[in-house]
């Protein structure tokens, strides 16, 4: 290499291909496409990483297919808008390229309205970002059932002390502190206590799955928990048929003992004692068979214990035909519902939705970002309407429209990924 | 630059960017077409179809509406090596984050009536 060859190579450019203000937005650009790249690539790893069951349908989330639609026909009208406007301004025509920003602006606008009512519908069904605890769990396990206990109880104990002052409760409130204690007694203490004395995994899963798609329902679940409620009511029938009788019969027991004690009260208890056991021995084999081997003394003693005994079942009976029917309360309560108790009484209680949390977080992120970025988008057409829209602006337009275009893209790739995955 | 030359293309790019917005609203409709009707072997090839078709659509928009096609050399240098970057952060998250449900137990997959069905369920107890 010689030195004057070094020396030509050298030589100052001192034009570029391009002009500063397009340099400037490409290299902006630039860095944007790493952002979103970035970004989008990892919900996509996010995405494609979840089974199904892990990830939430669109439809769990009220994420509306058609608003998505309507959103990137919205975003291409718009991108095509600035176009013209480019163009028109090249041309000369700063009233026509008035005109298409106008219509950009208008467009860009209307995106984020409807992005808007979106958000809305997100927020009213307690789907957003939340510090710990979240109210979105991922799965329907014990420290589920906890939390939805608990904010139950808290619920009741705000209406009750509502329901104290002179105001008292709307009809809505009132539907609420019914509804809450029928959840609390037949969907919170039913299940816990389910879950606790059944060994078949499946069905513990089953019955709190069940529990929390009453809270609020999601799709991708399997017909046995969705079905869990109607098959349980179904063993639950004619286990209070038979509780019932049971009631029947032990309450019957418990008439005669406390005959036969009343009985034995007298004083002259040797000469009670064959009476009773005869009477006994008819009625109740089982207990005059017990009371046989126990002496004179005793005897009376006895007859009470097995009196306690009888009694105490007979409340155990009873509290379980109450948990029966405060189940069969619950079920039938929440057969009213068609989207879930949160929906359709506006409560907020804790929701099962699996990967929910991972969910919002990467929806209002995307989301949010590319709405931000539209906003900067509506600010910069507004700062141009103003102005002479002719060919000494094409540069600016060119430069705004090449950021519009972006933000187009990003929603090119969001809509399929949010609305369609 | 060559500014009889640049006249010319600039002609045509009237009709040029109305075709382009028209394939842009058929490839939005190809997309919901593609999510409603599942002719699909599996999920992951209907999910690659939504991403080729996003691919096309910000190709032409980056094509045409931003005119990359009719730009010089450097928009090689402003593009690829962002691109490059971006896709190659969400690449090293995929051990981790791509393939973590692999250990997943089925318990945690709630995967629906499938699974479900082989189960005891449904079963009496």
């Amino acid at each position: 290499m010689t030195d004057s060859q070094s020396h030509s190579s050298l030589e100052y450019q001192p034009a570029l291909p391009l002009s500063r203000g397009k340099l400037c937005i490409w290299l902006f650009l630039s860095t944007e496409i790493m952002f979103f790249a970035a970004l989008i690539g990892t919900y996509i790893v996010l995405r494609f990483g979840a089974p199904d069951g892990i990830w939430p349908s669109p439809k769990s989330m009220h994420v509306k297919e058609w608003l998505g639609a309507v959103n990137t026909f919205v975003l291409i009208c718009s991108s095509a808008a600035i176009v013209f406007a480019f163009e028109a301004a090249k041309r000369d025509d700063a009233s026509r390229a008035k005109i298409w920003i106008l219509a950009t602006l208008i467009l860009g606008s209307t995106f984020l309205v409807i992005k808007g009512f979106e958000y809305n519908a997100k927020f009213s069904h307690g789907l957003y970002p939340r510090p710990k605890p979240a109210l979105i769990h991922d799965r329907a396990d014990i420290n589920y059932m906890t939390h939805l206990g608990s904010t139950i109880d808290e619920k009741i104990l705000e209406l009750e002390k509502q329901k104290d002052k002179s105001a008292g409760l709307t009809p809505l409130e009132q539907k609420q502190l019914d509804s809450c204690y029928t959840m609390k007694n037949g969907l919170v203490s039913w299940t816990t206590r389910y879950v606790s004395n059944t060994d078949n995994t499946r069905l513990r899963e089953n019955a709190m799955r069940w529990t929390a798609n009453q809270i609020y329902h999601i799709e991708n679940l399997s017909t046995d928990a969705v079905n869990f409620g109607t098959w349980q009511a179904e063993l639950l029938e004619s286990d209070a048929a038979a509780i019932k009788q049971n009631i029947a019969n032990t309450q019957s027991q418990v008439q005669i003992l406390d005959q036969a004690a009343k009985d034995l009260s007298g004083d002259d208890v040797a000469a009670q004692k064959s009476k009773v056991l005869g009477e006994l021995r008819i009625k109740l084999p089982d207990v005059a068979k017990q009371l046989e081997k126990s002496s004179d003394e005793s005897l009376a003693d006895d007859l009470k214990t097995i009196l306690d005994q009888t009694k105490k079942s007979l409340t155990d009976l009873s509290d379980q035909q109450n948990r029966i029917q405060d189940r069969f309360k619950a079920i039938a309560l929440v057969g009213n519902f068609e989207h879930g108790i949160n929906h359709d009484l506006q409560l907020n209680l804790p929701i099962v939705v699996p990967s929910g949390n991972t969910w919002v977080n990467t929806y209002f992120l995307l989301t949010g970002c590319h709405a931000l970025h539209v906003l900067m988008g509506l600010i910069a057409f507004v700062v141009l309407l103003p102005l002479r829209l002719g060919v000494g602006r094409a540069g600016v337009i060119e430069n705004v429209a090449l950021y519009w275009h972006f933000v187009d893209i990003v929603w090119i790739f969001l809509f399929p990924l949010l609305y369609l995955f | 630059m060559n500014l009889a030359n640049e006249k010319h293309v600039e002609q045509s790019h009237s009709s040029t960017f109305l075709k382009v917005f028209v394939a842009l609203c058929v490839l939005t409709l190809i997309s919901i077409v593609i999510a409603t009707v599942n002719i699909f072997p599996s999920q992951t090839v209907q999910w690659i179809a939504f991403l080729g078709v996003a691919v096309v659509k910000a190709a032409l928009v980056v094509a045409y509406f931003m005119h990359l096609r009719w730009e010089k050399y450097w928009k090689y240098f402003l593009t690829l090596p962002a691109l490059i970057l971006g896709f190659l952060l969400a690449a090293s998250l995929v051990p981790d984050i791509g393939w973590r449900s692999d250990s997943y137990s089925q318990q945690r997959i709630d995967a629906g009536p499938d699974v479900a069905a082989n189960e005891s369920g449904t079963e009496k107890k």
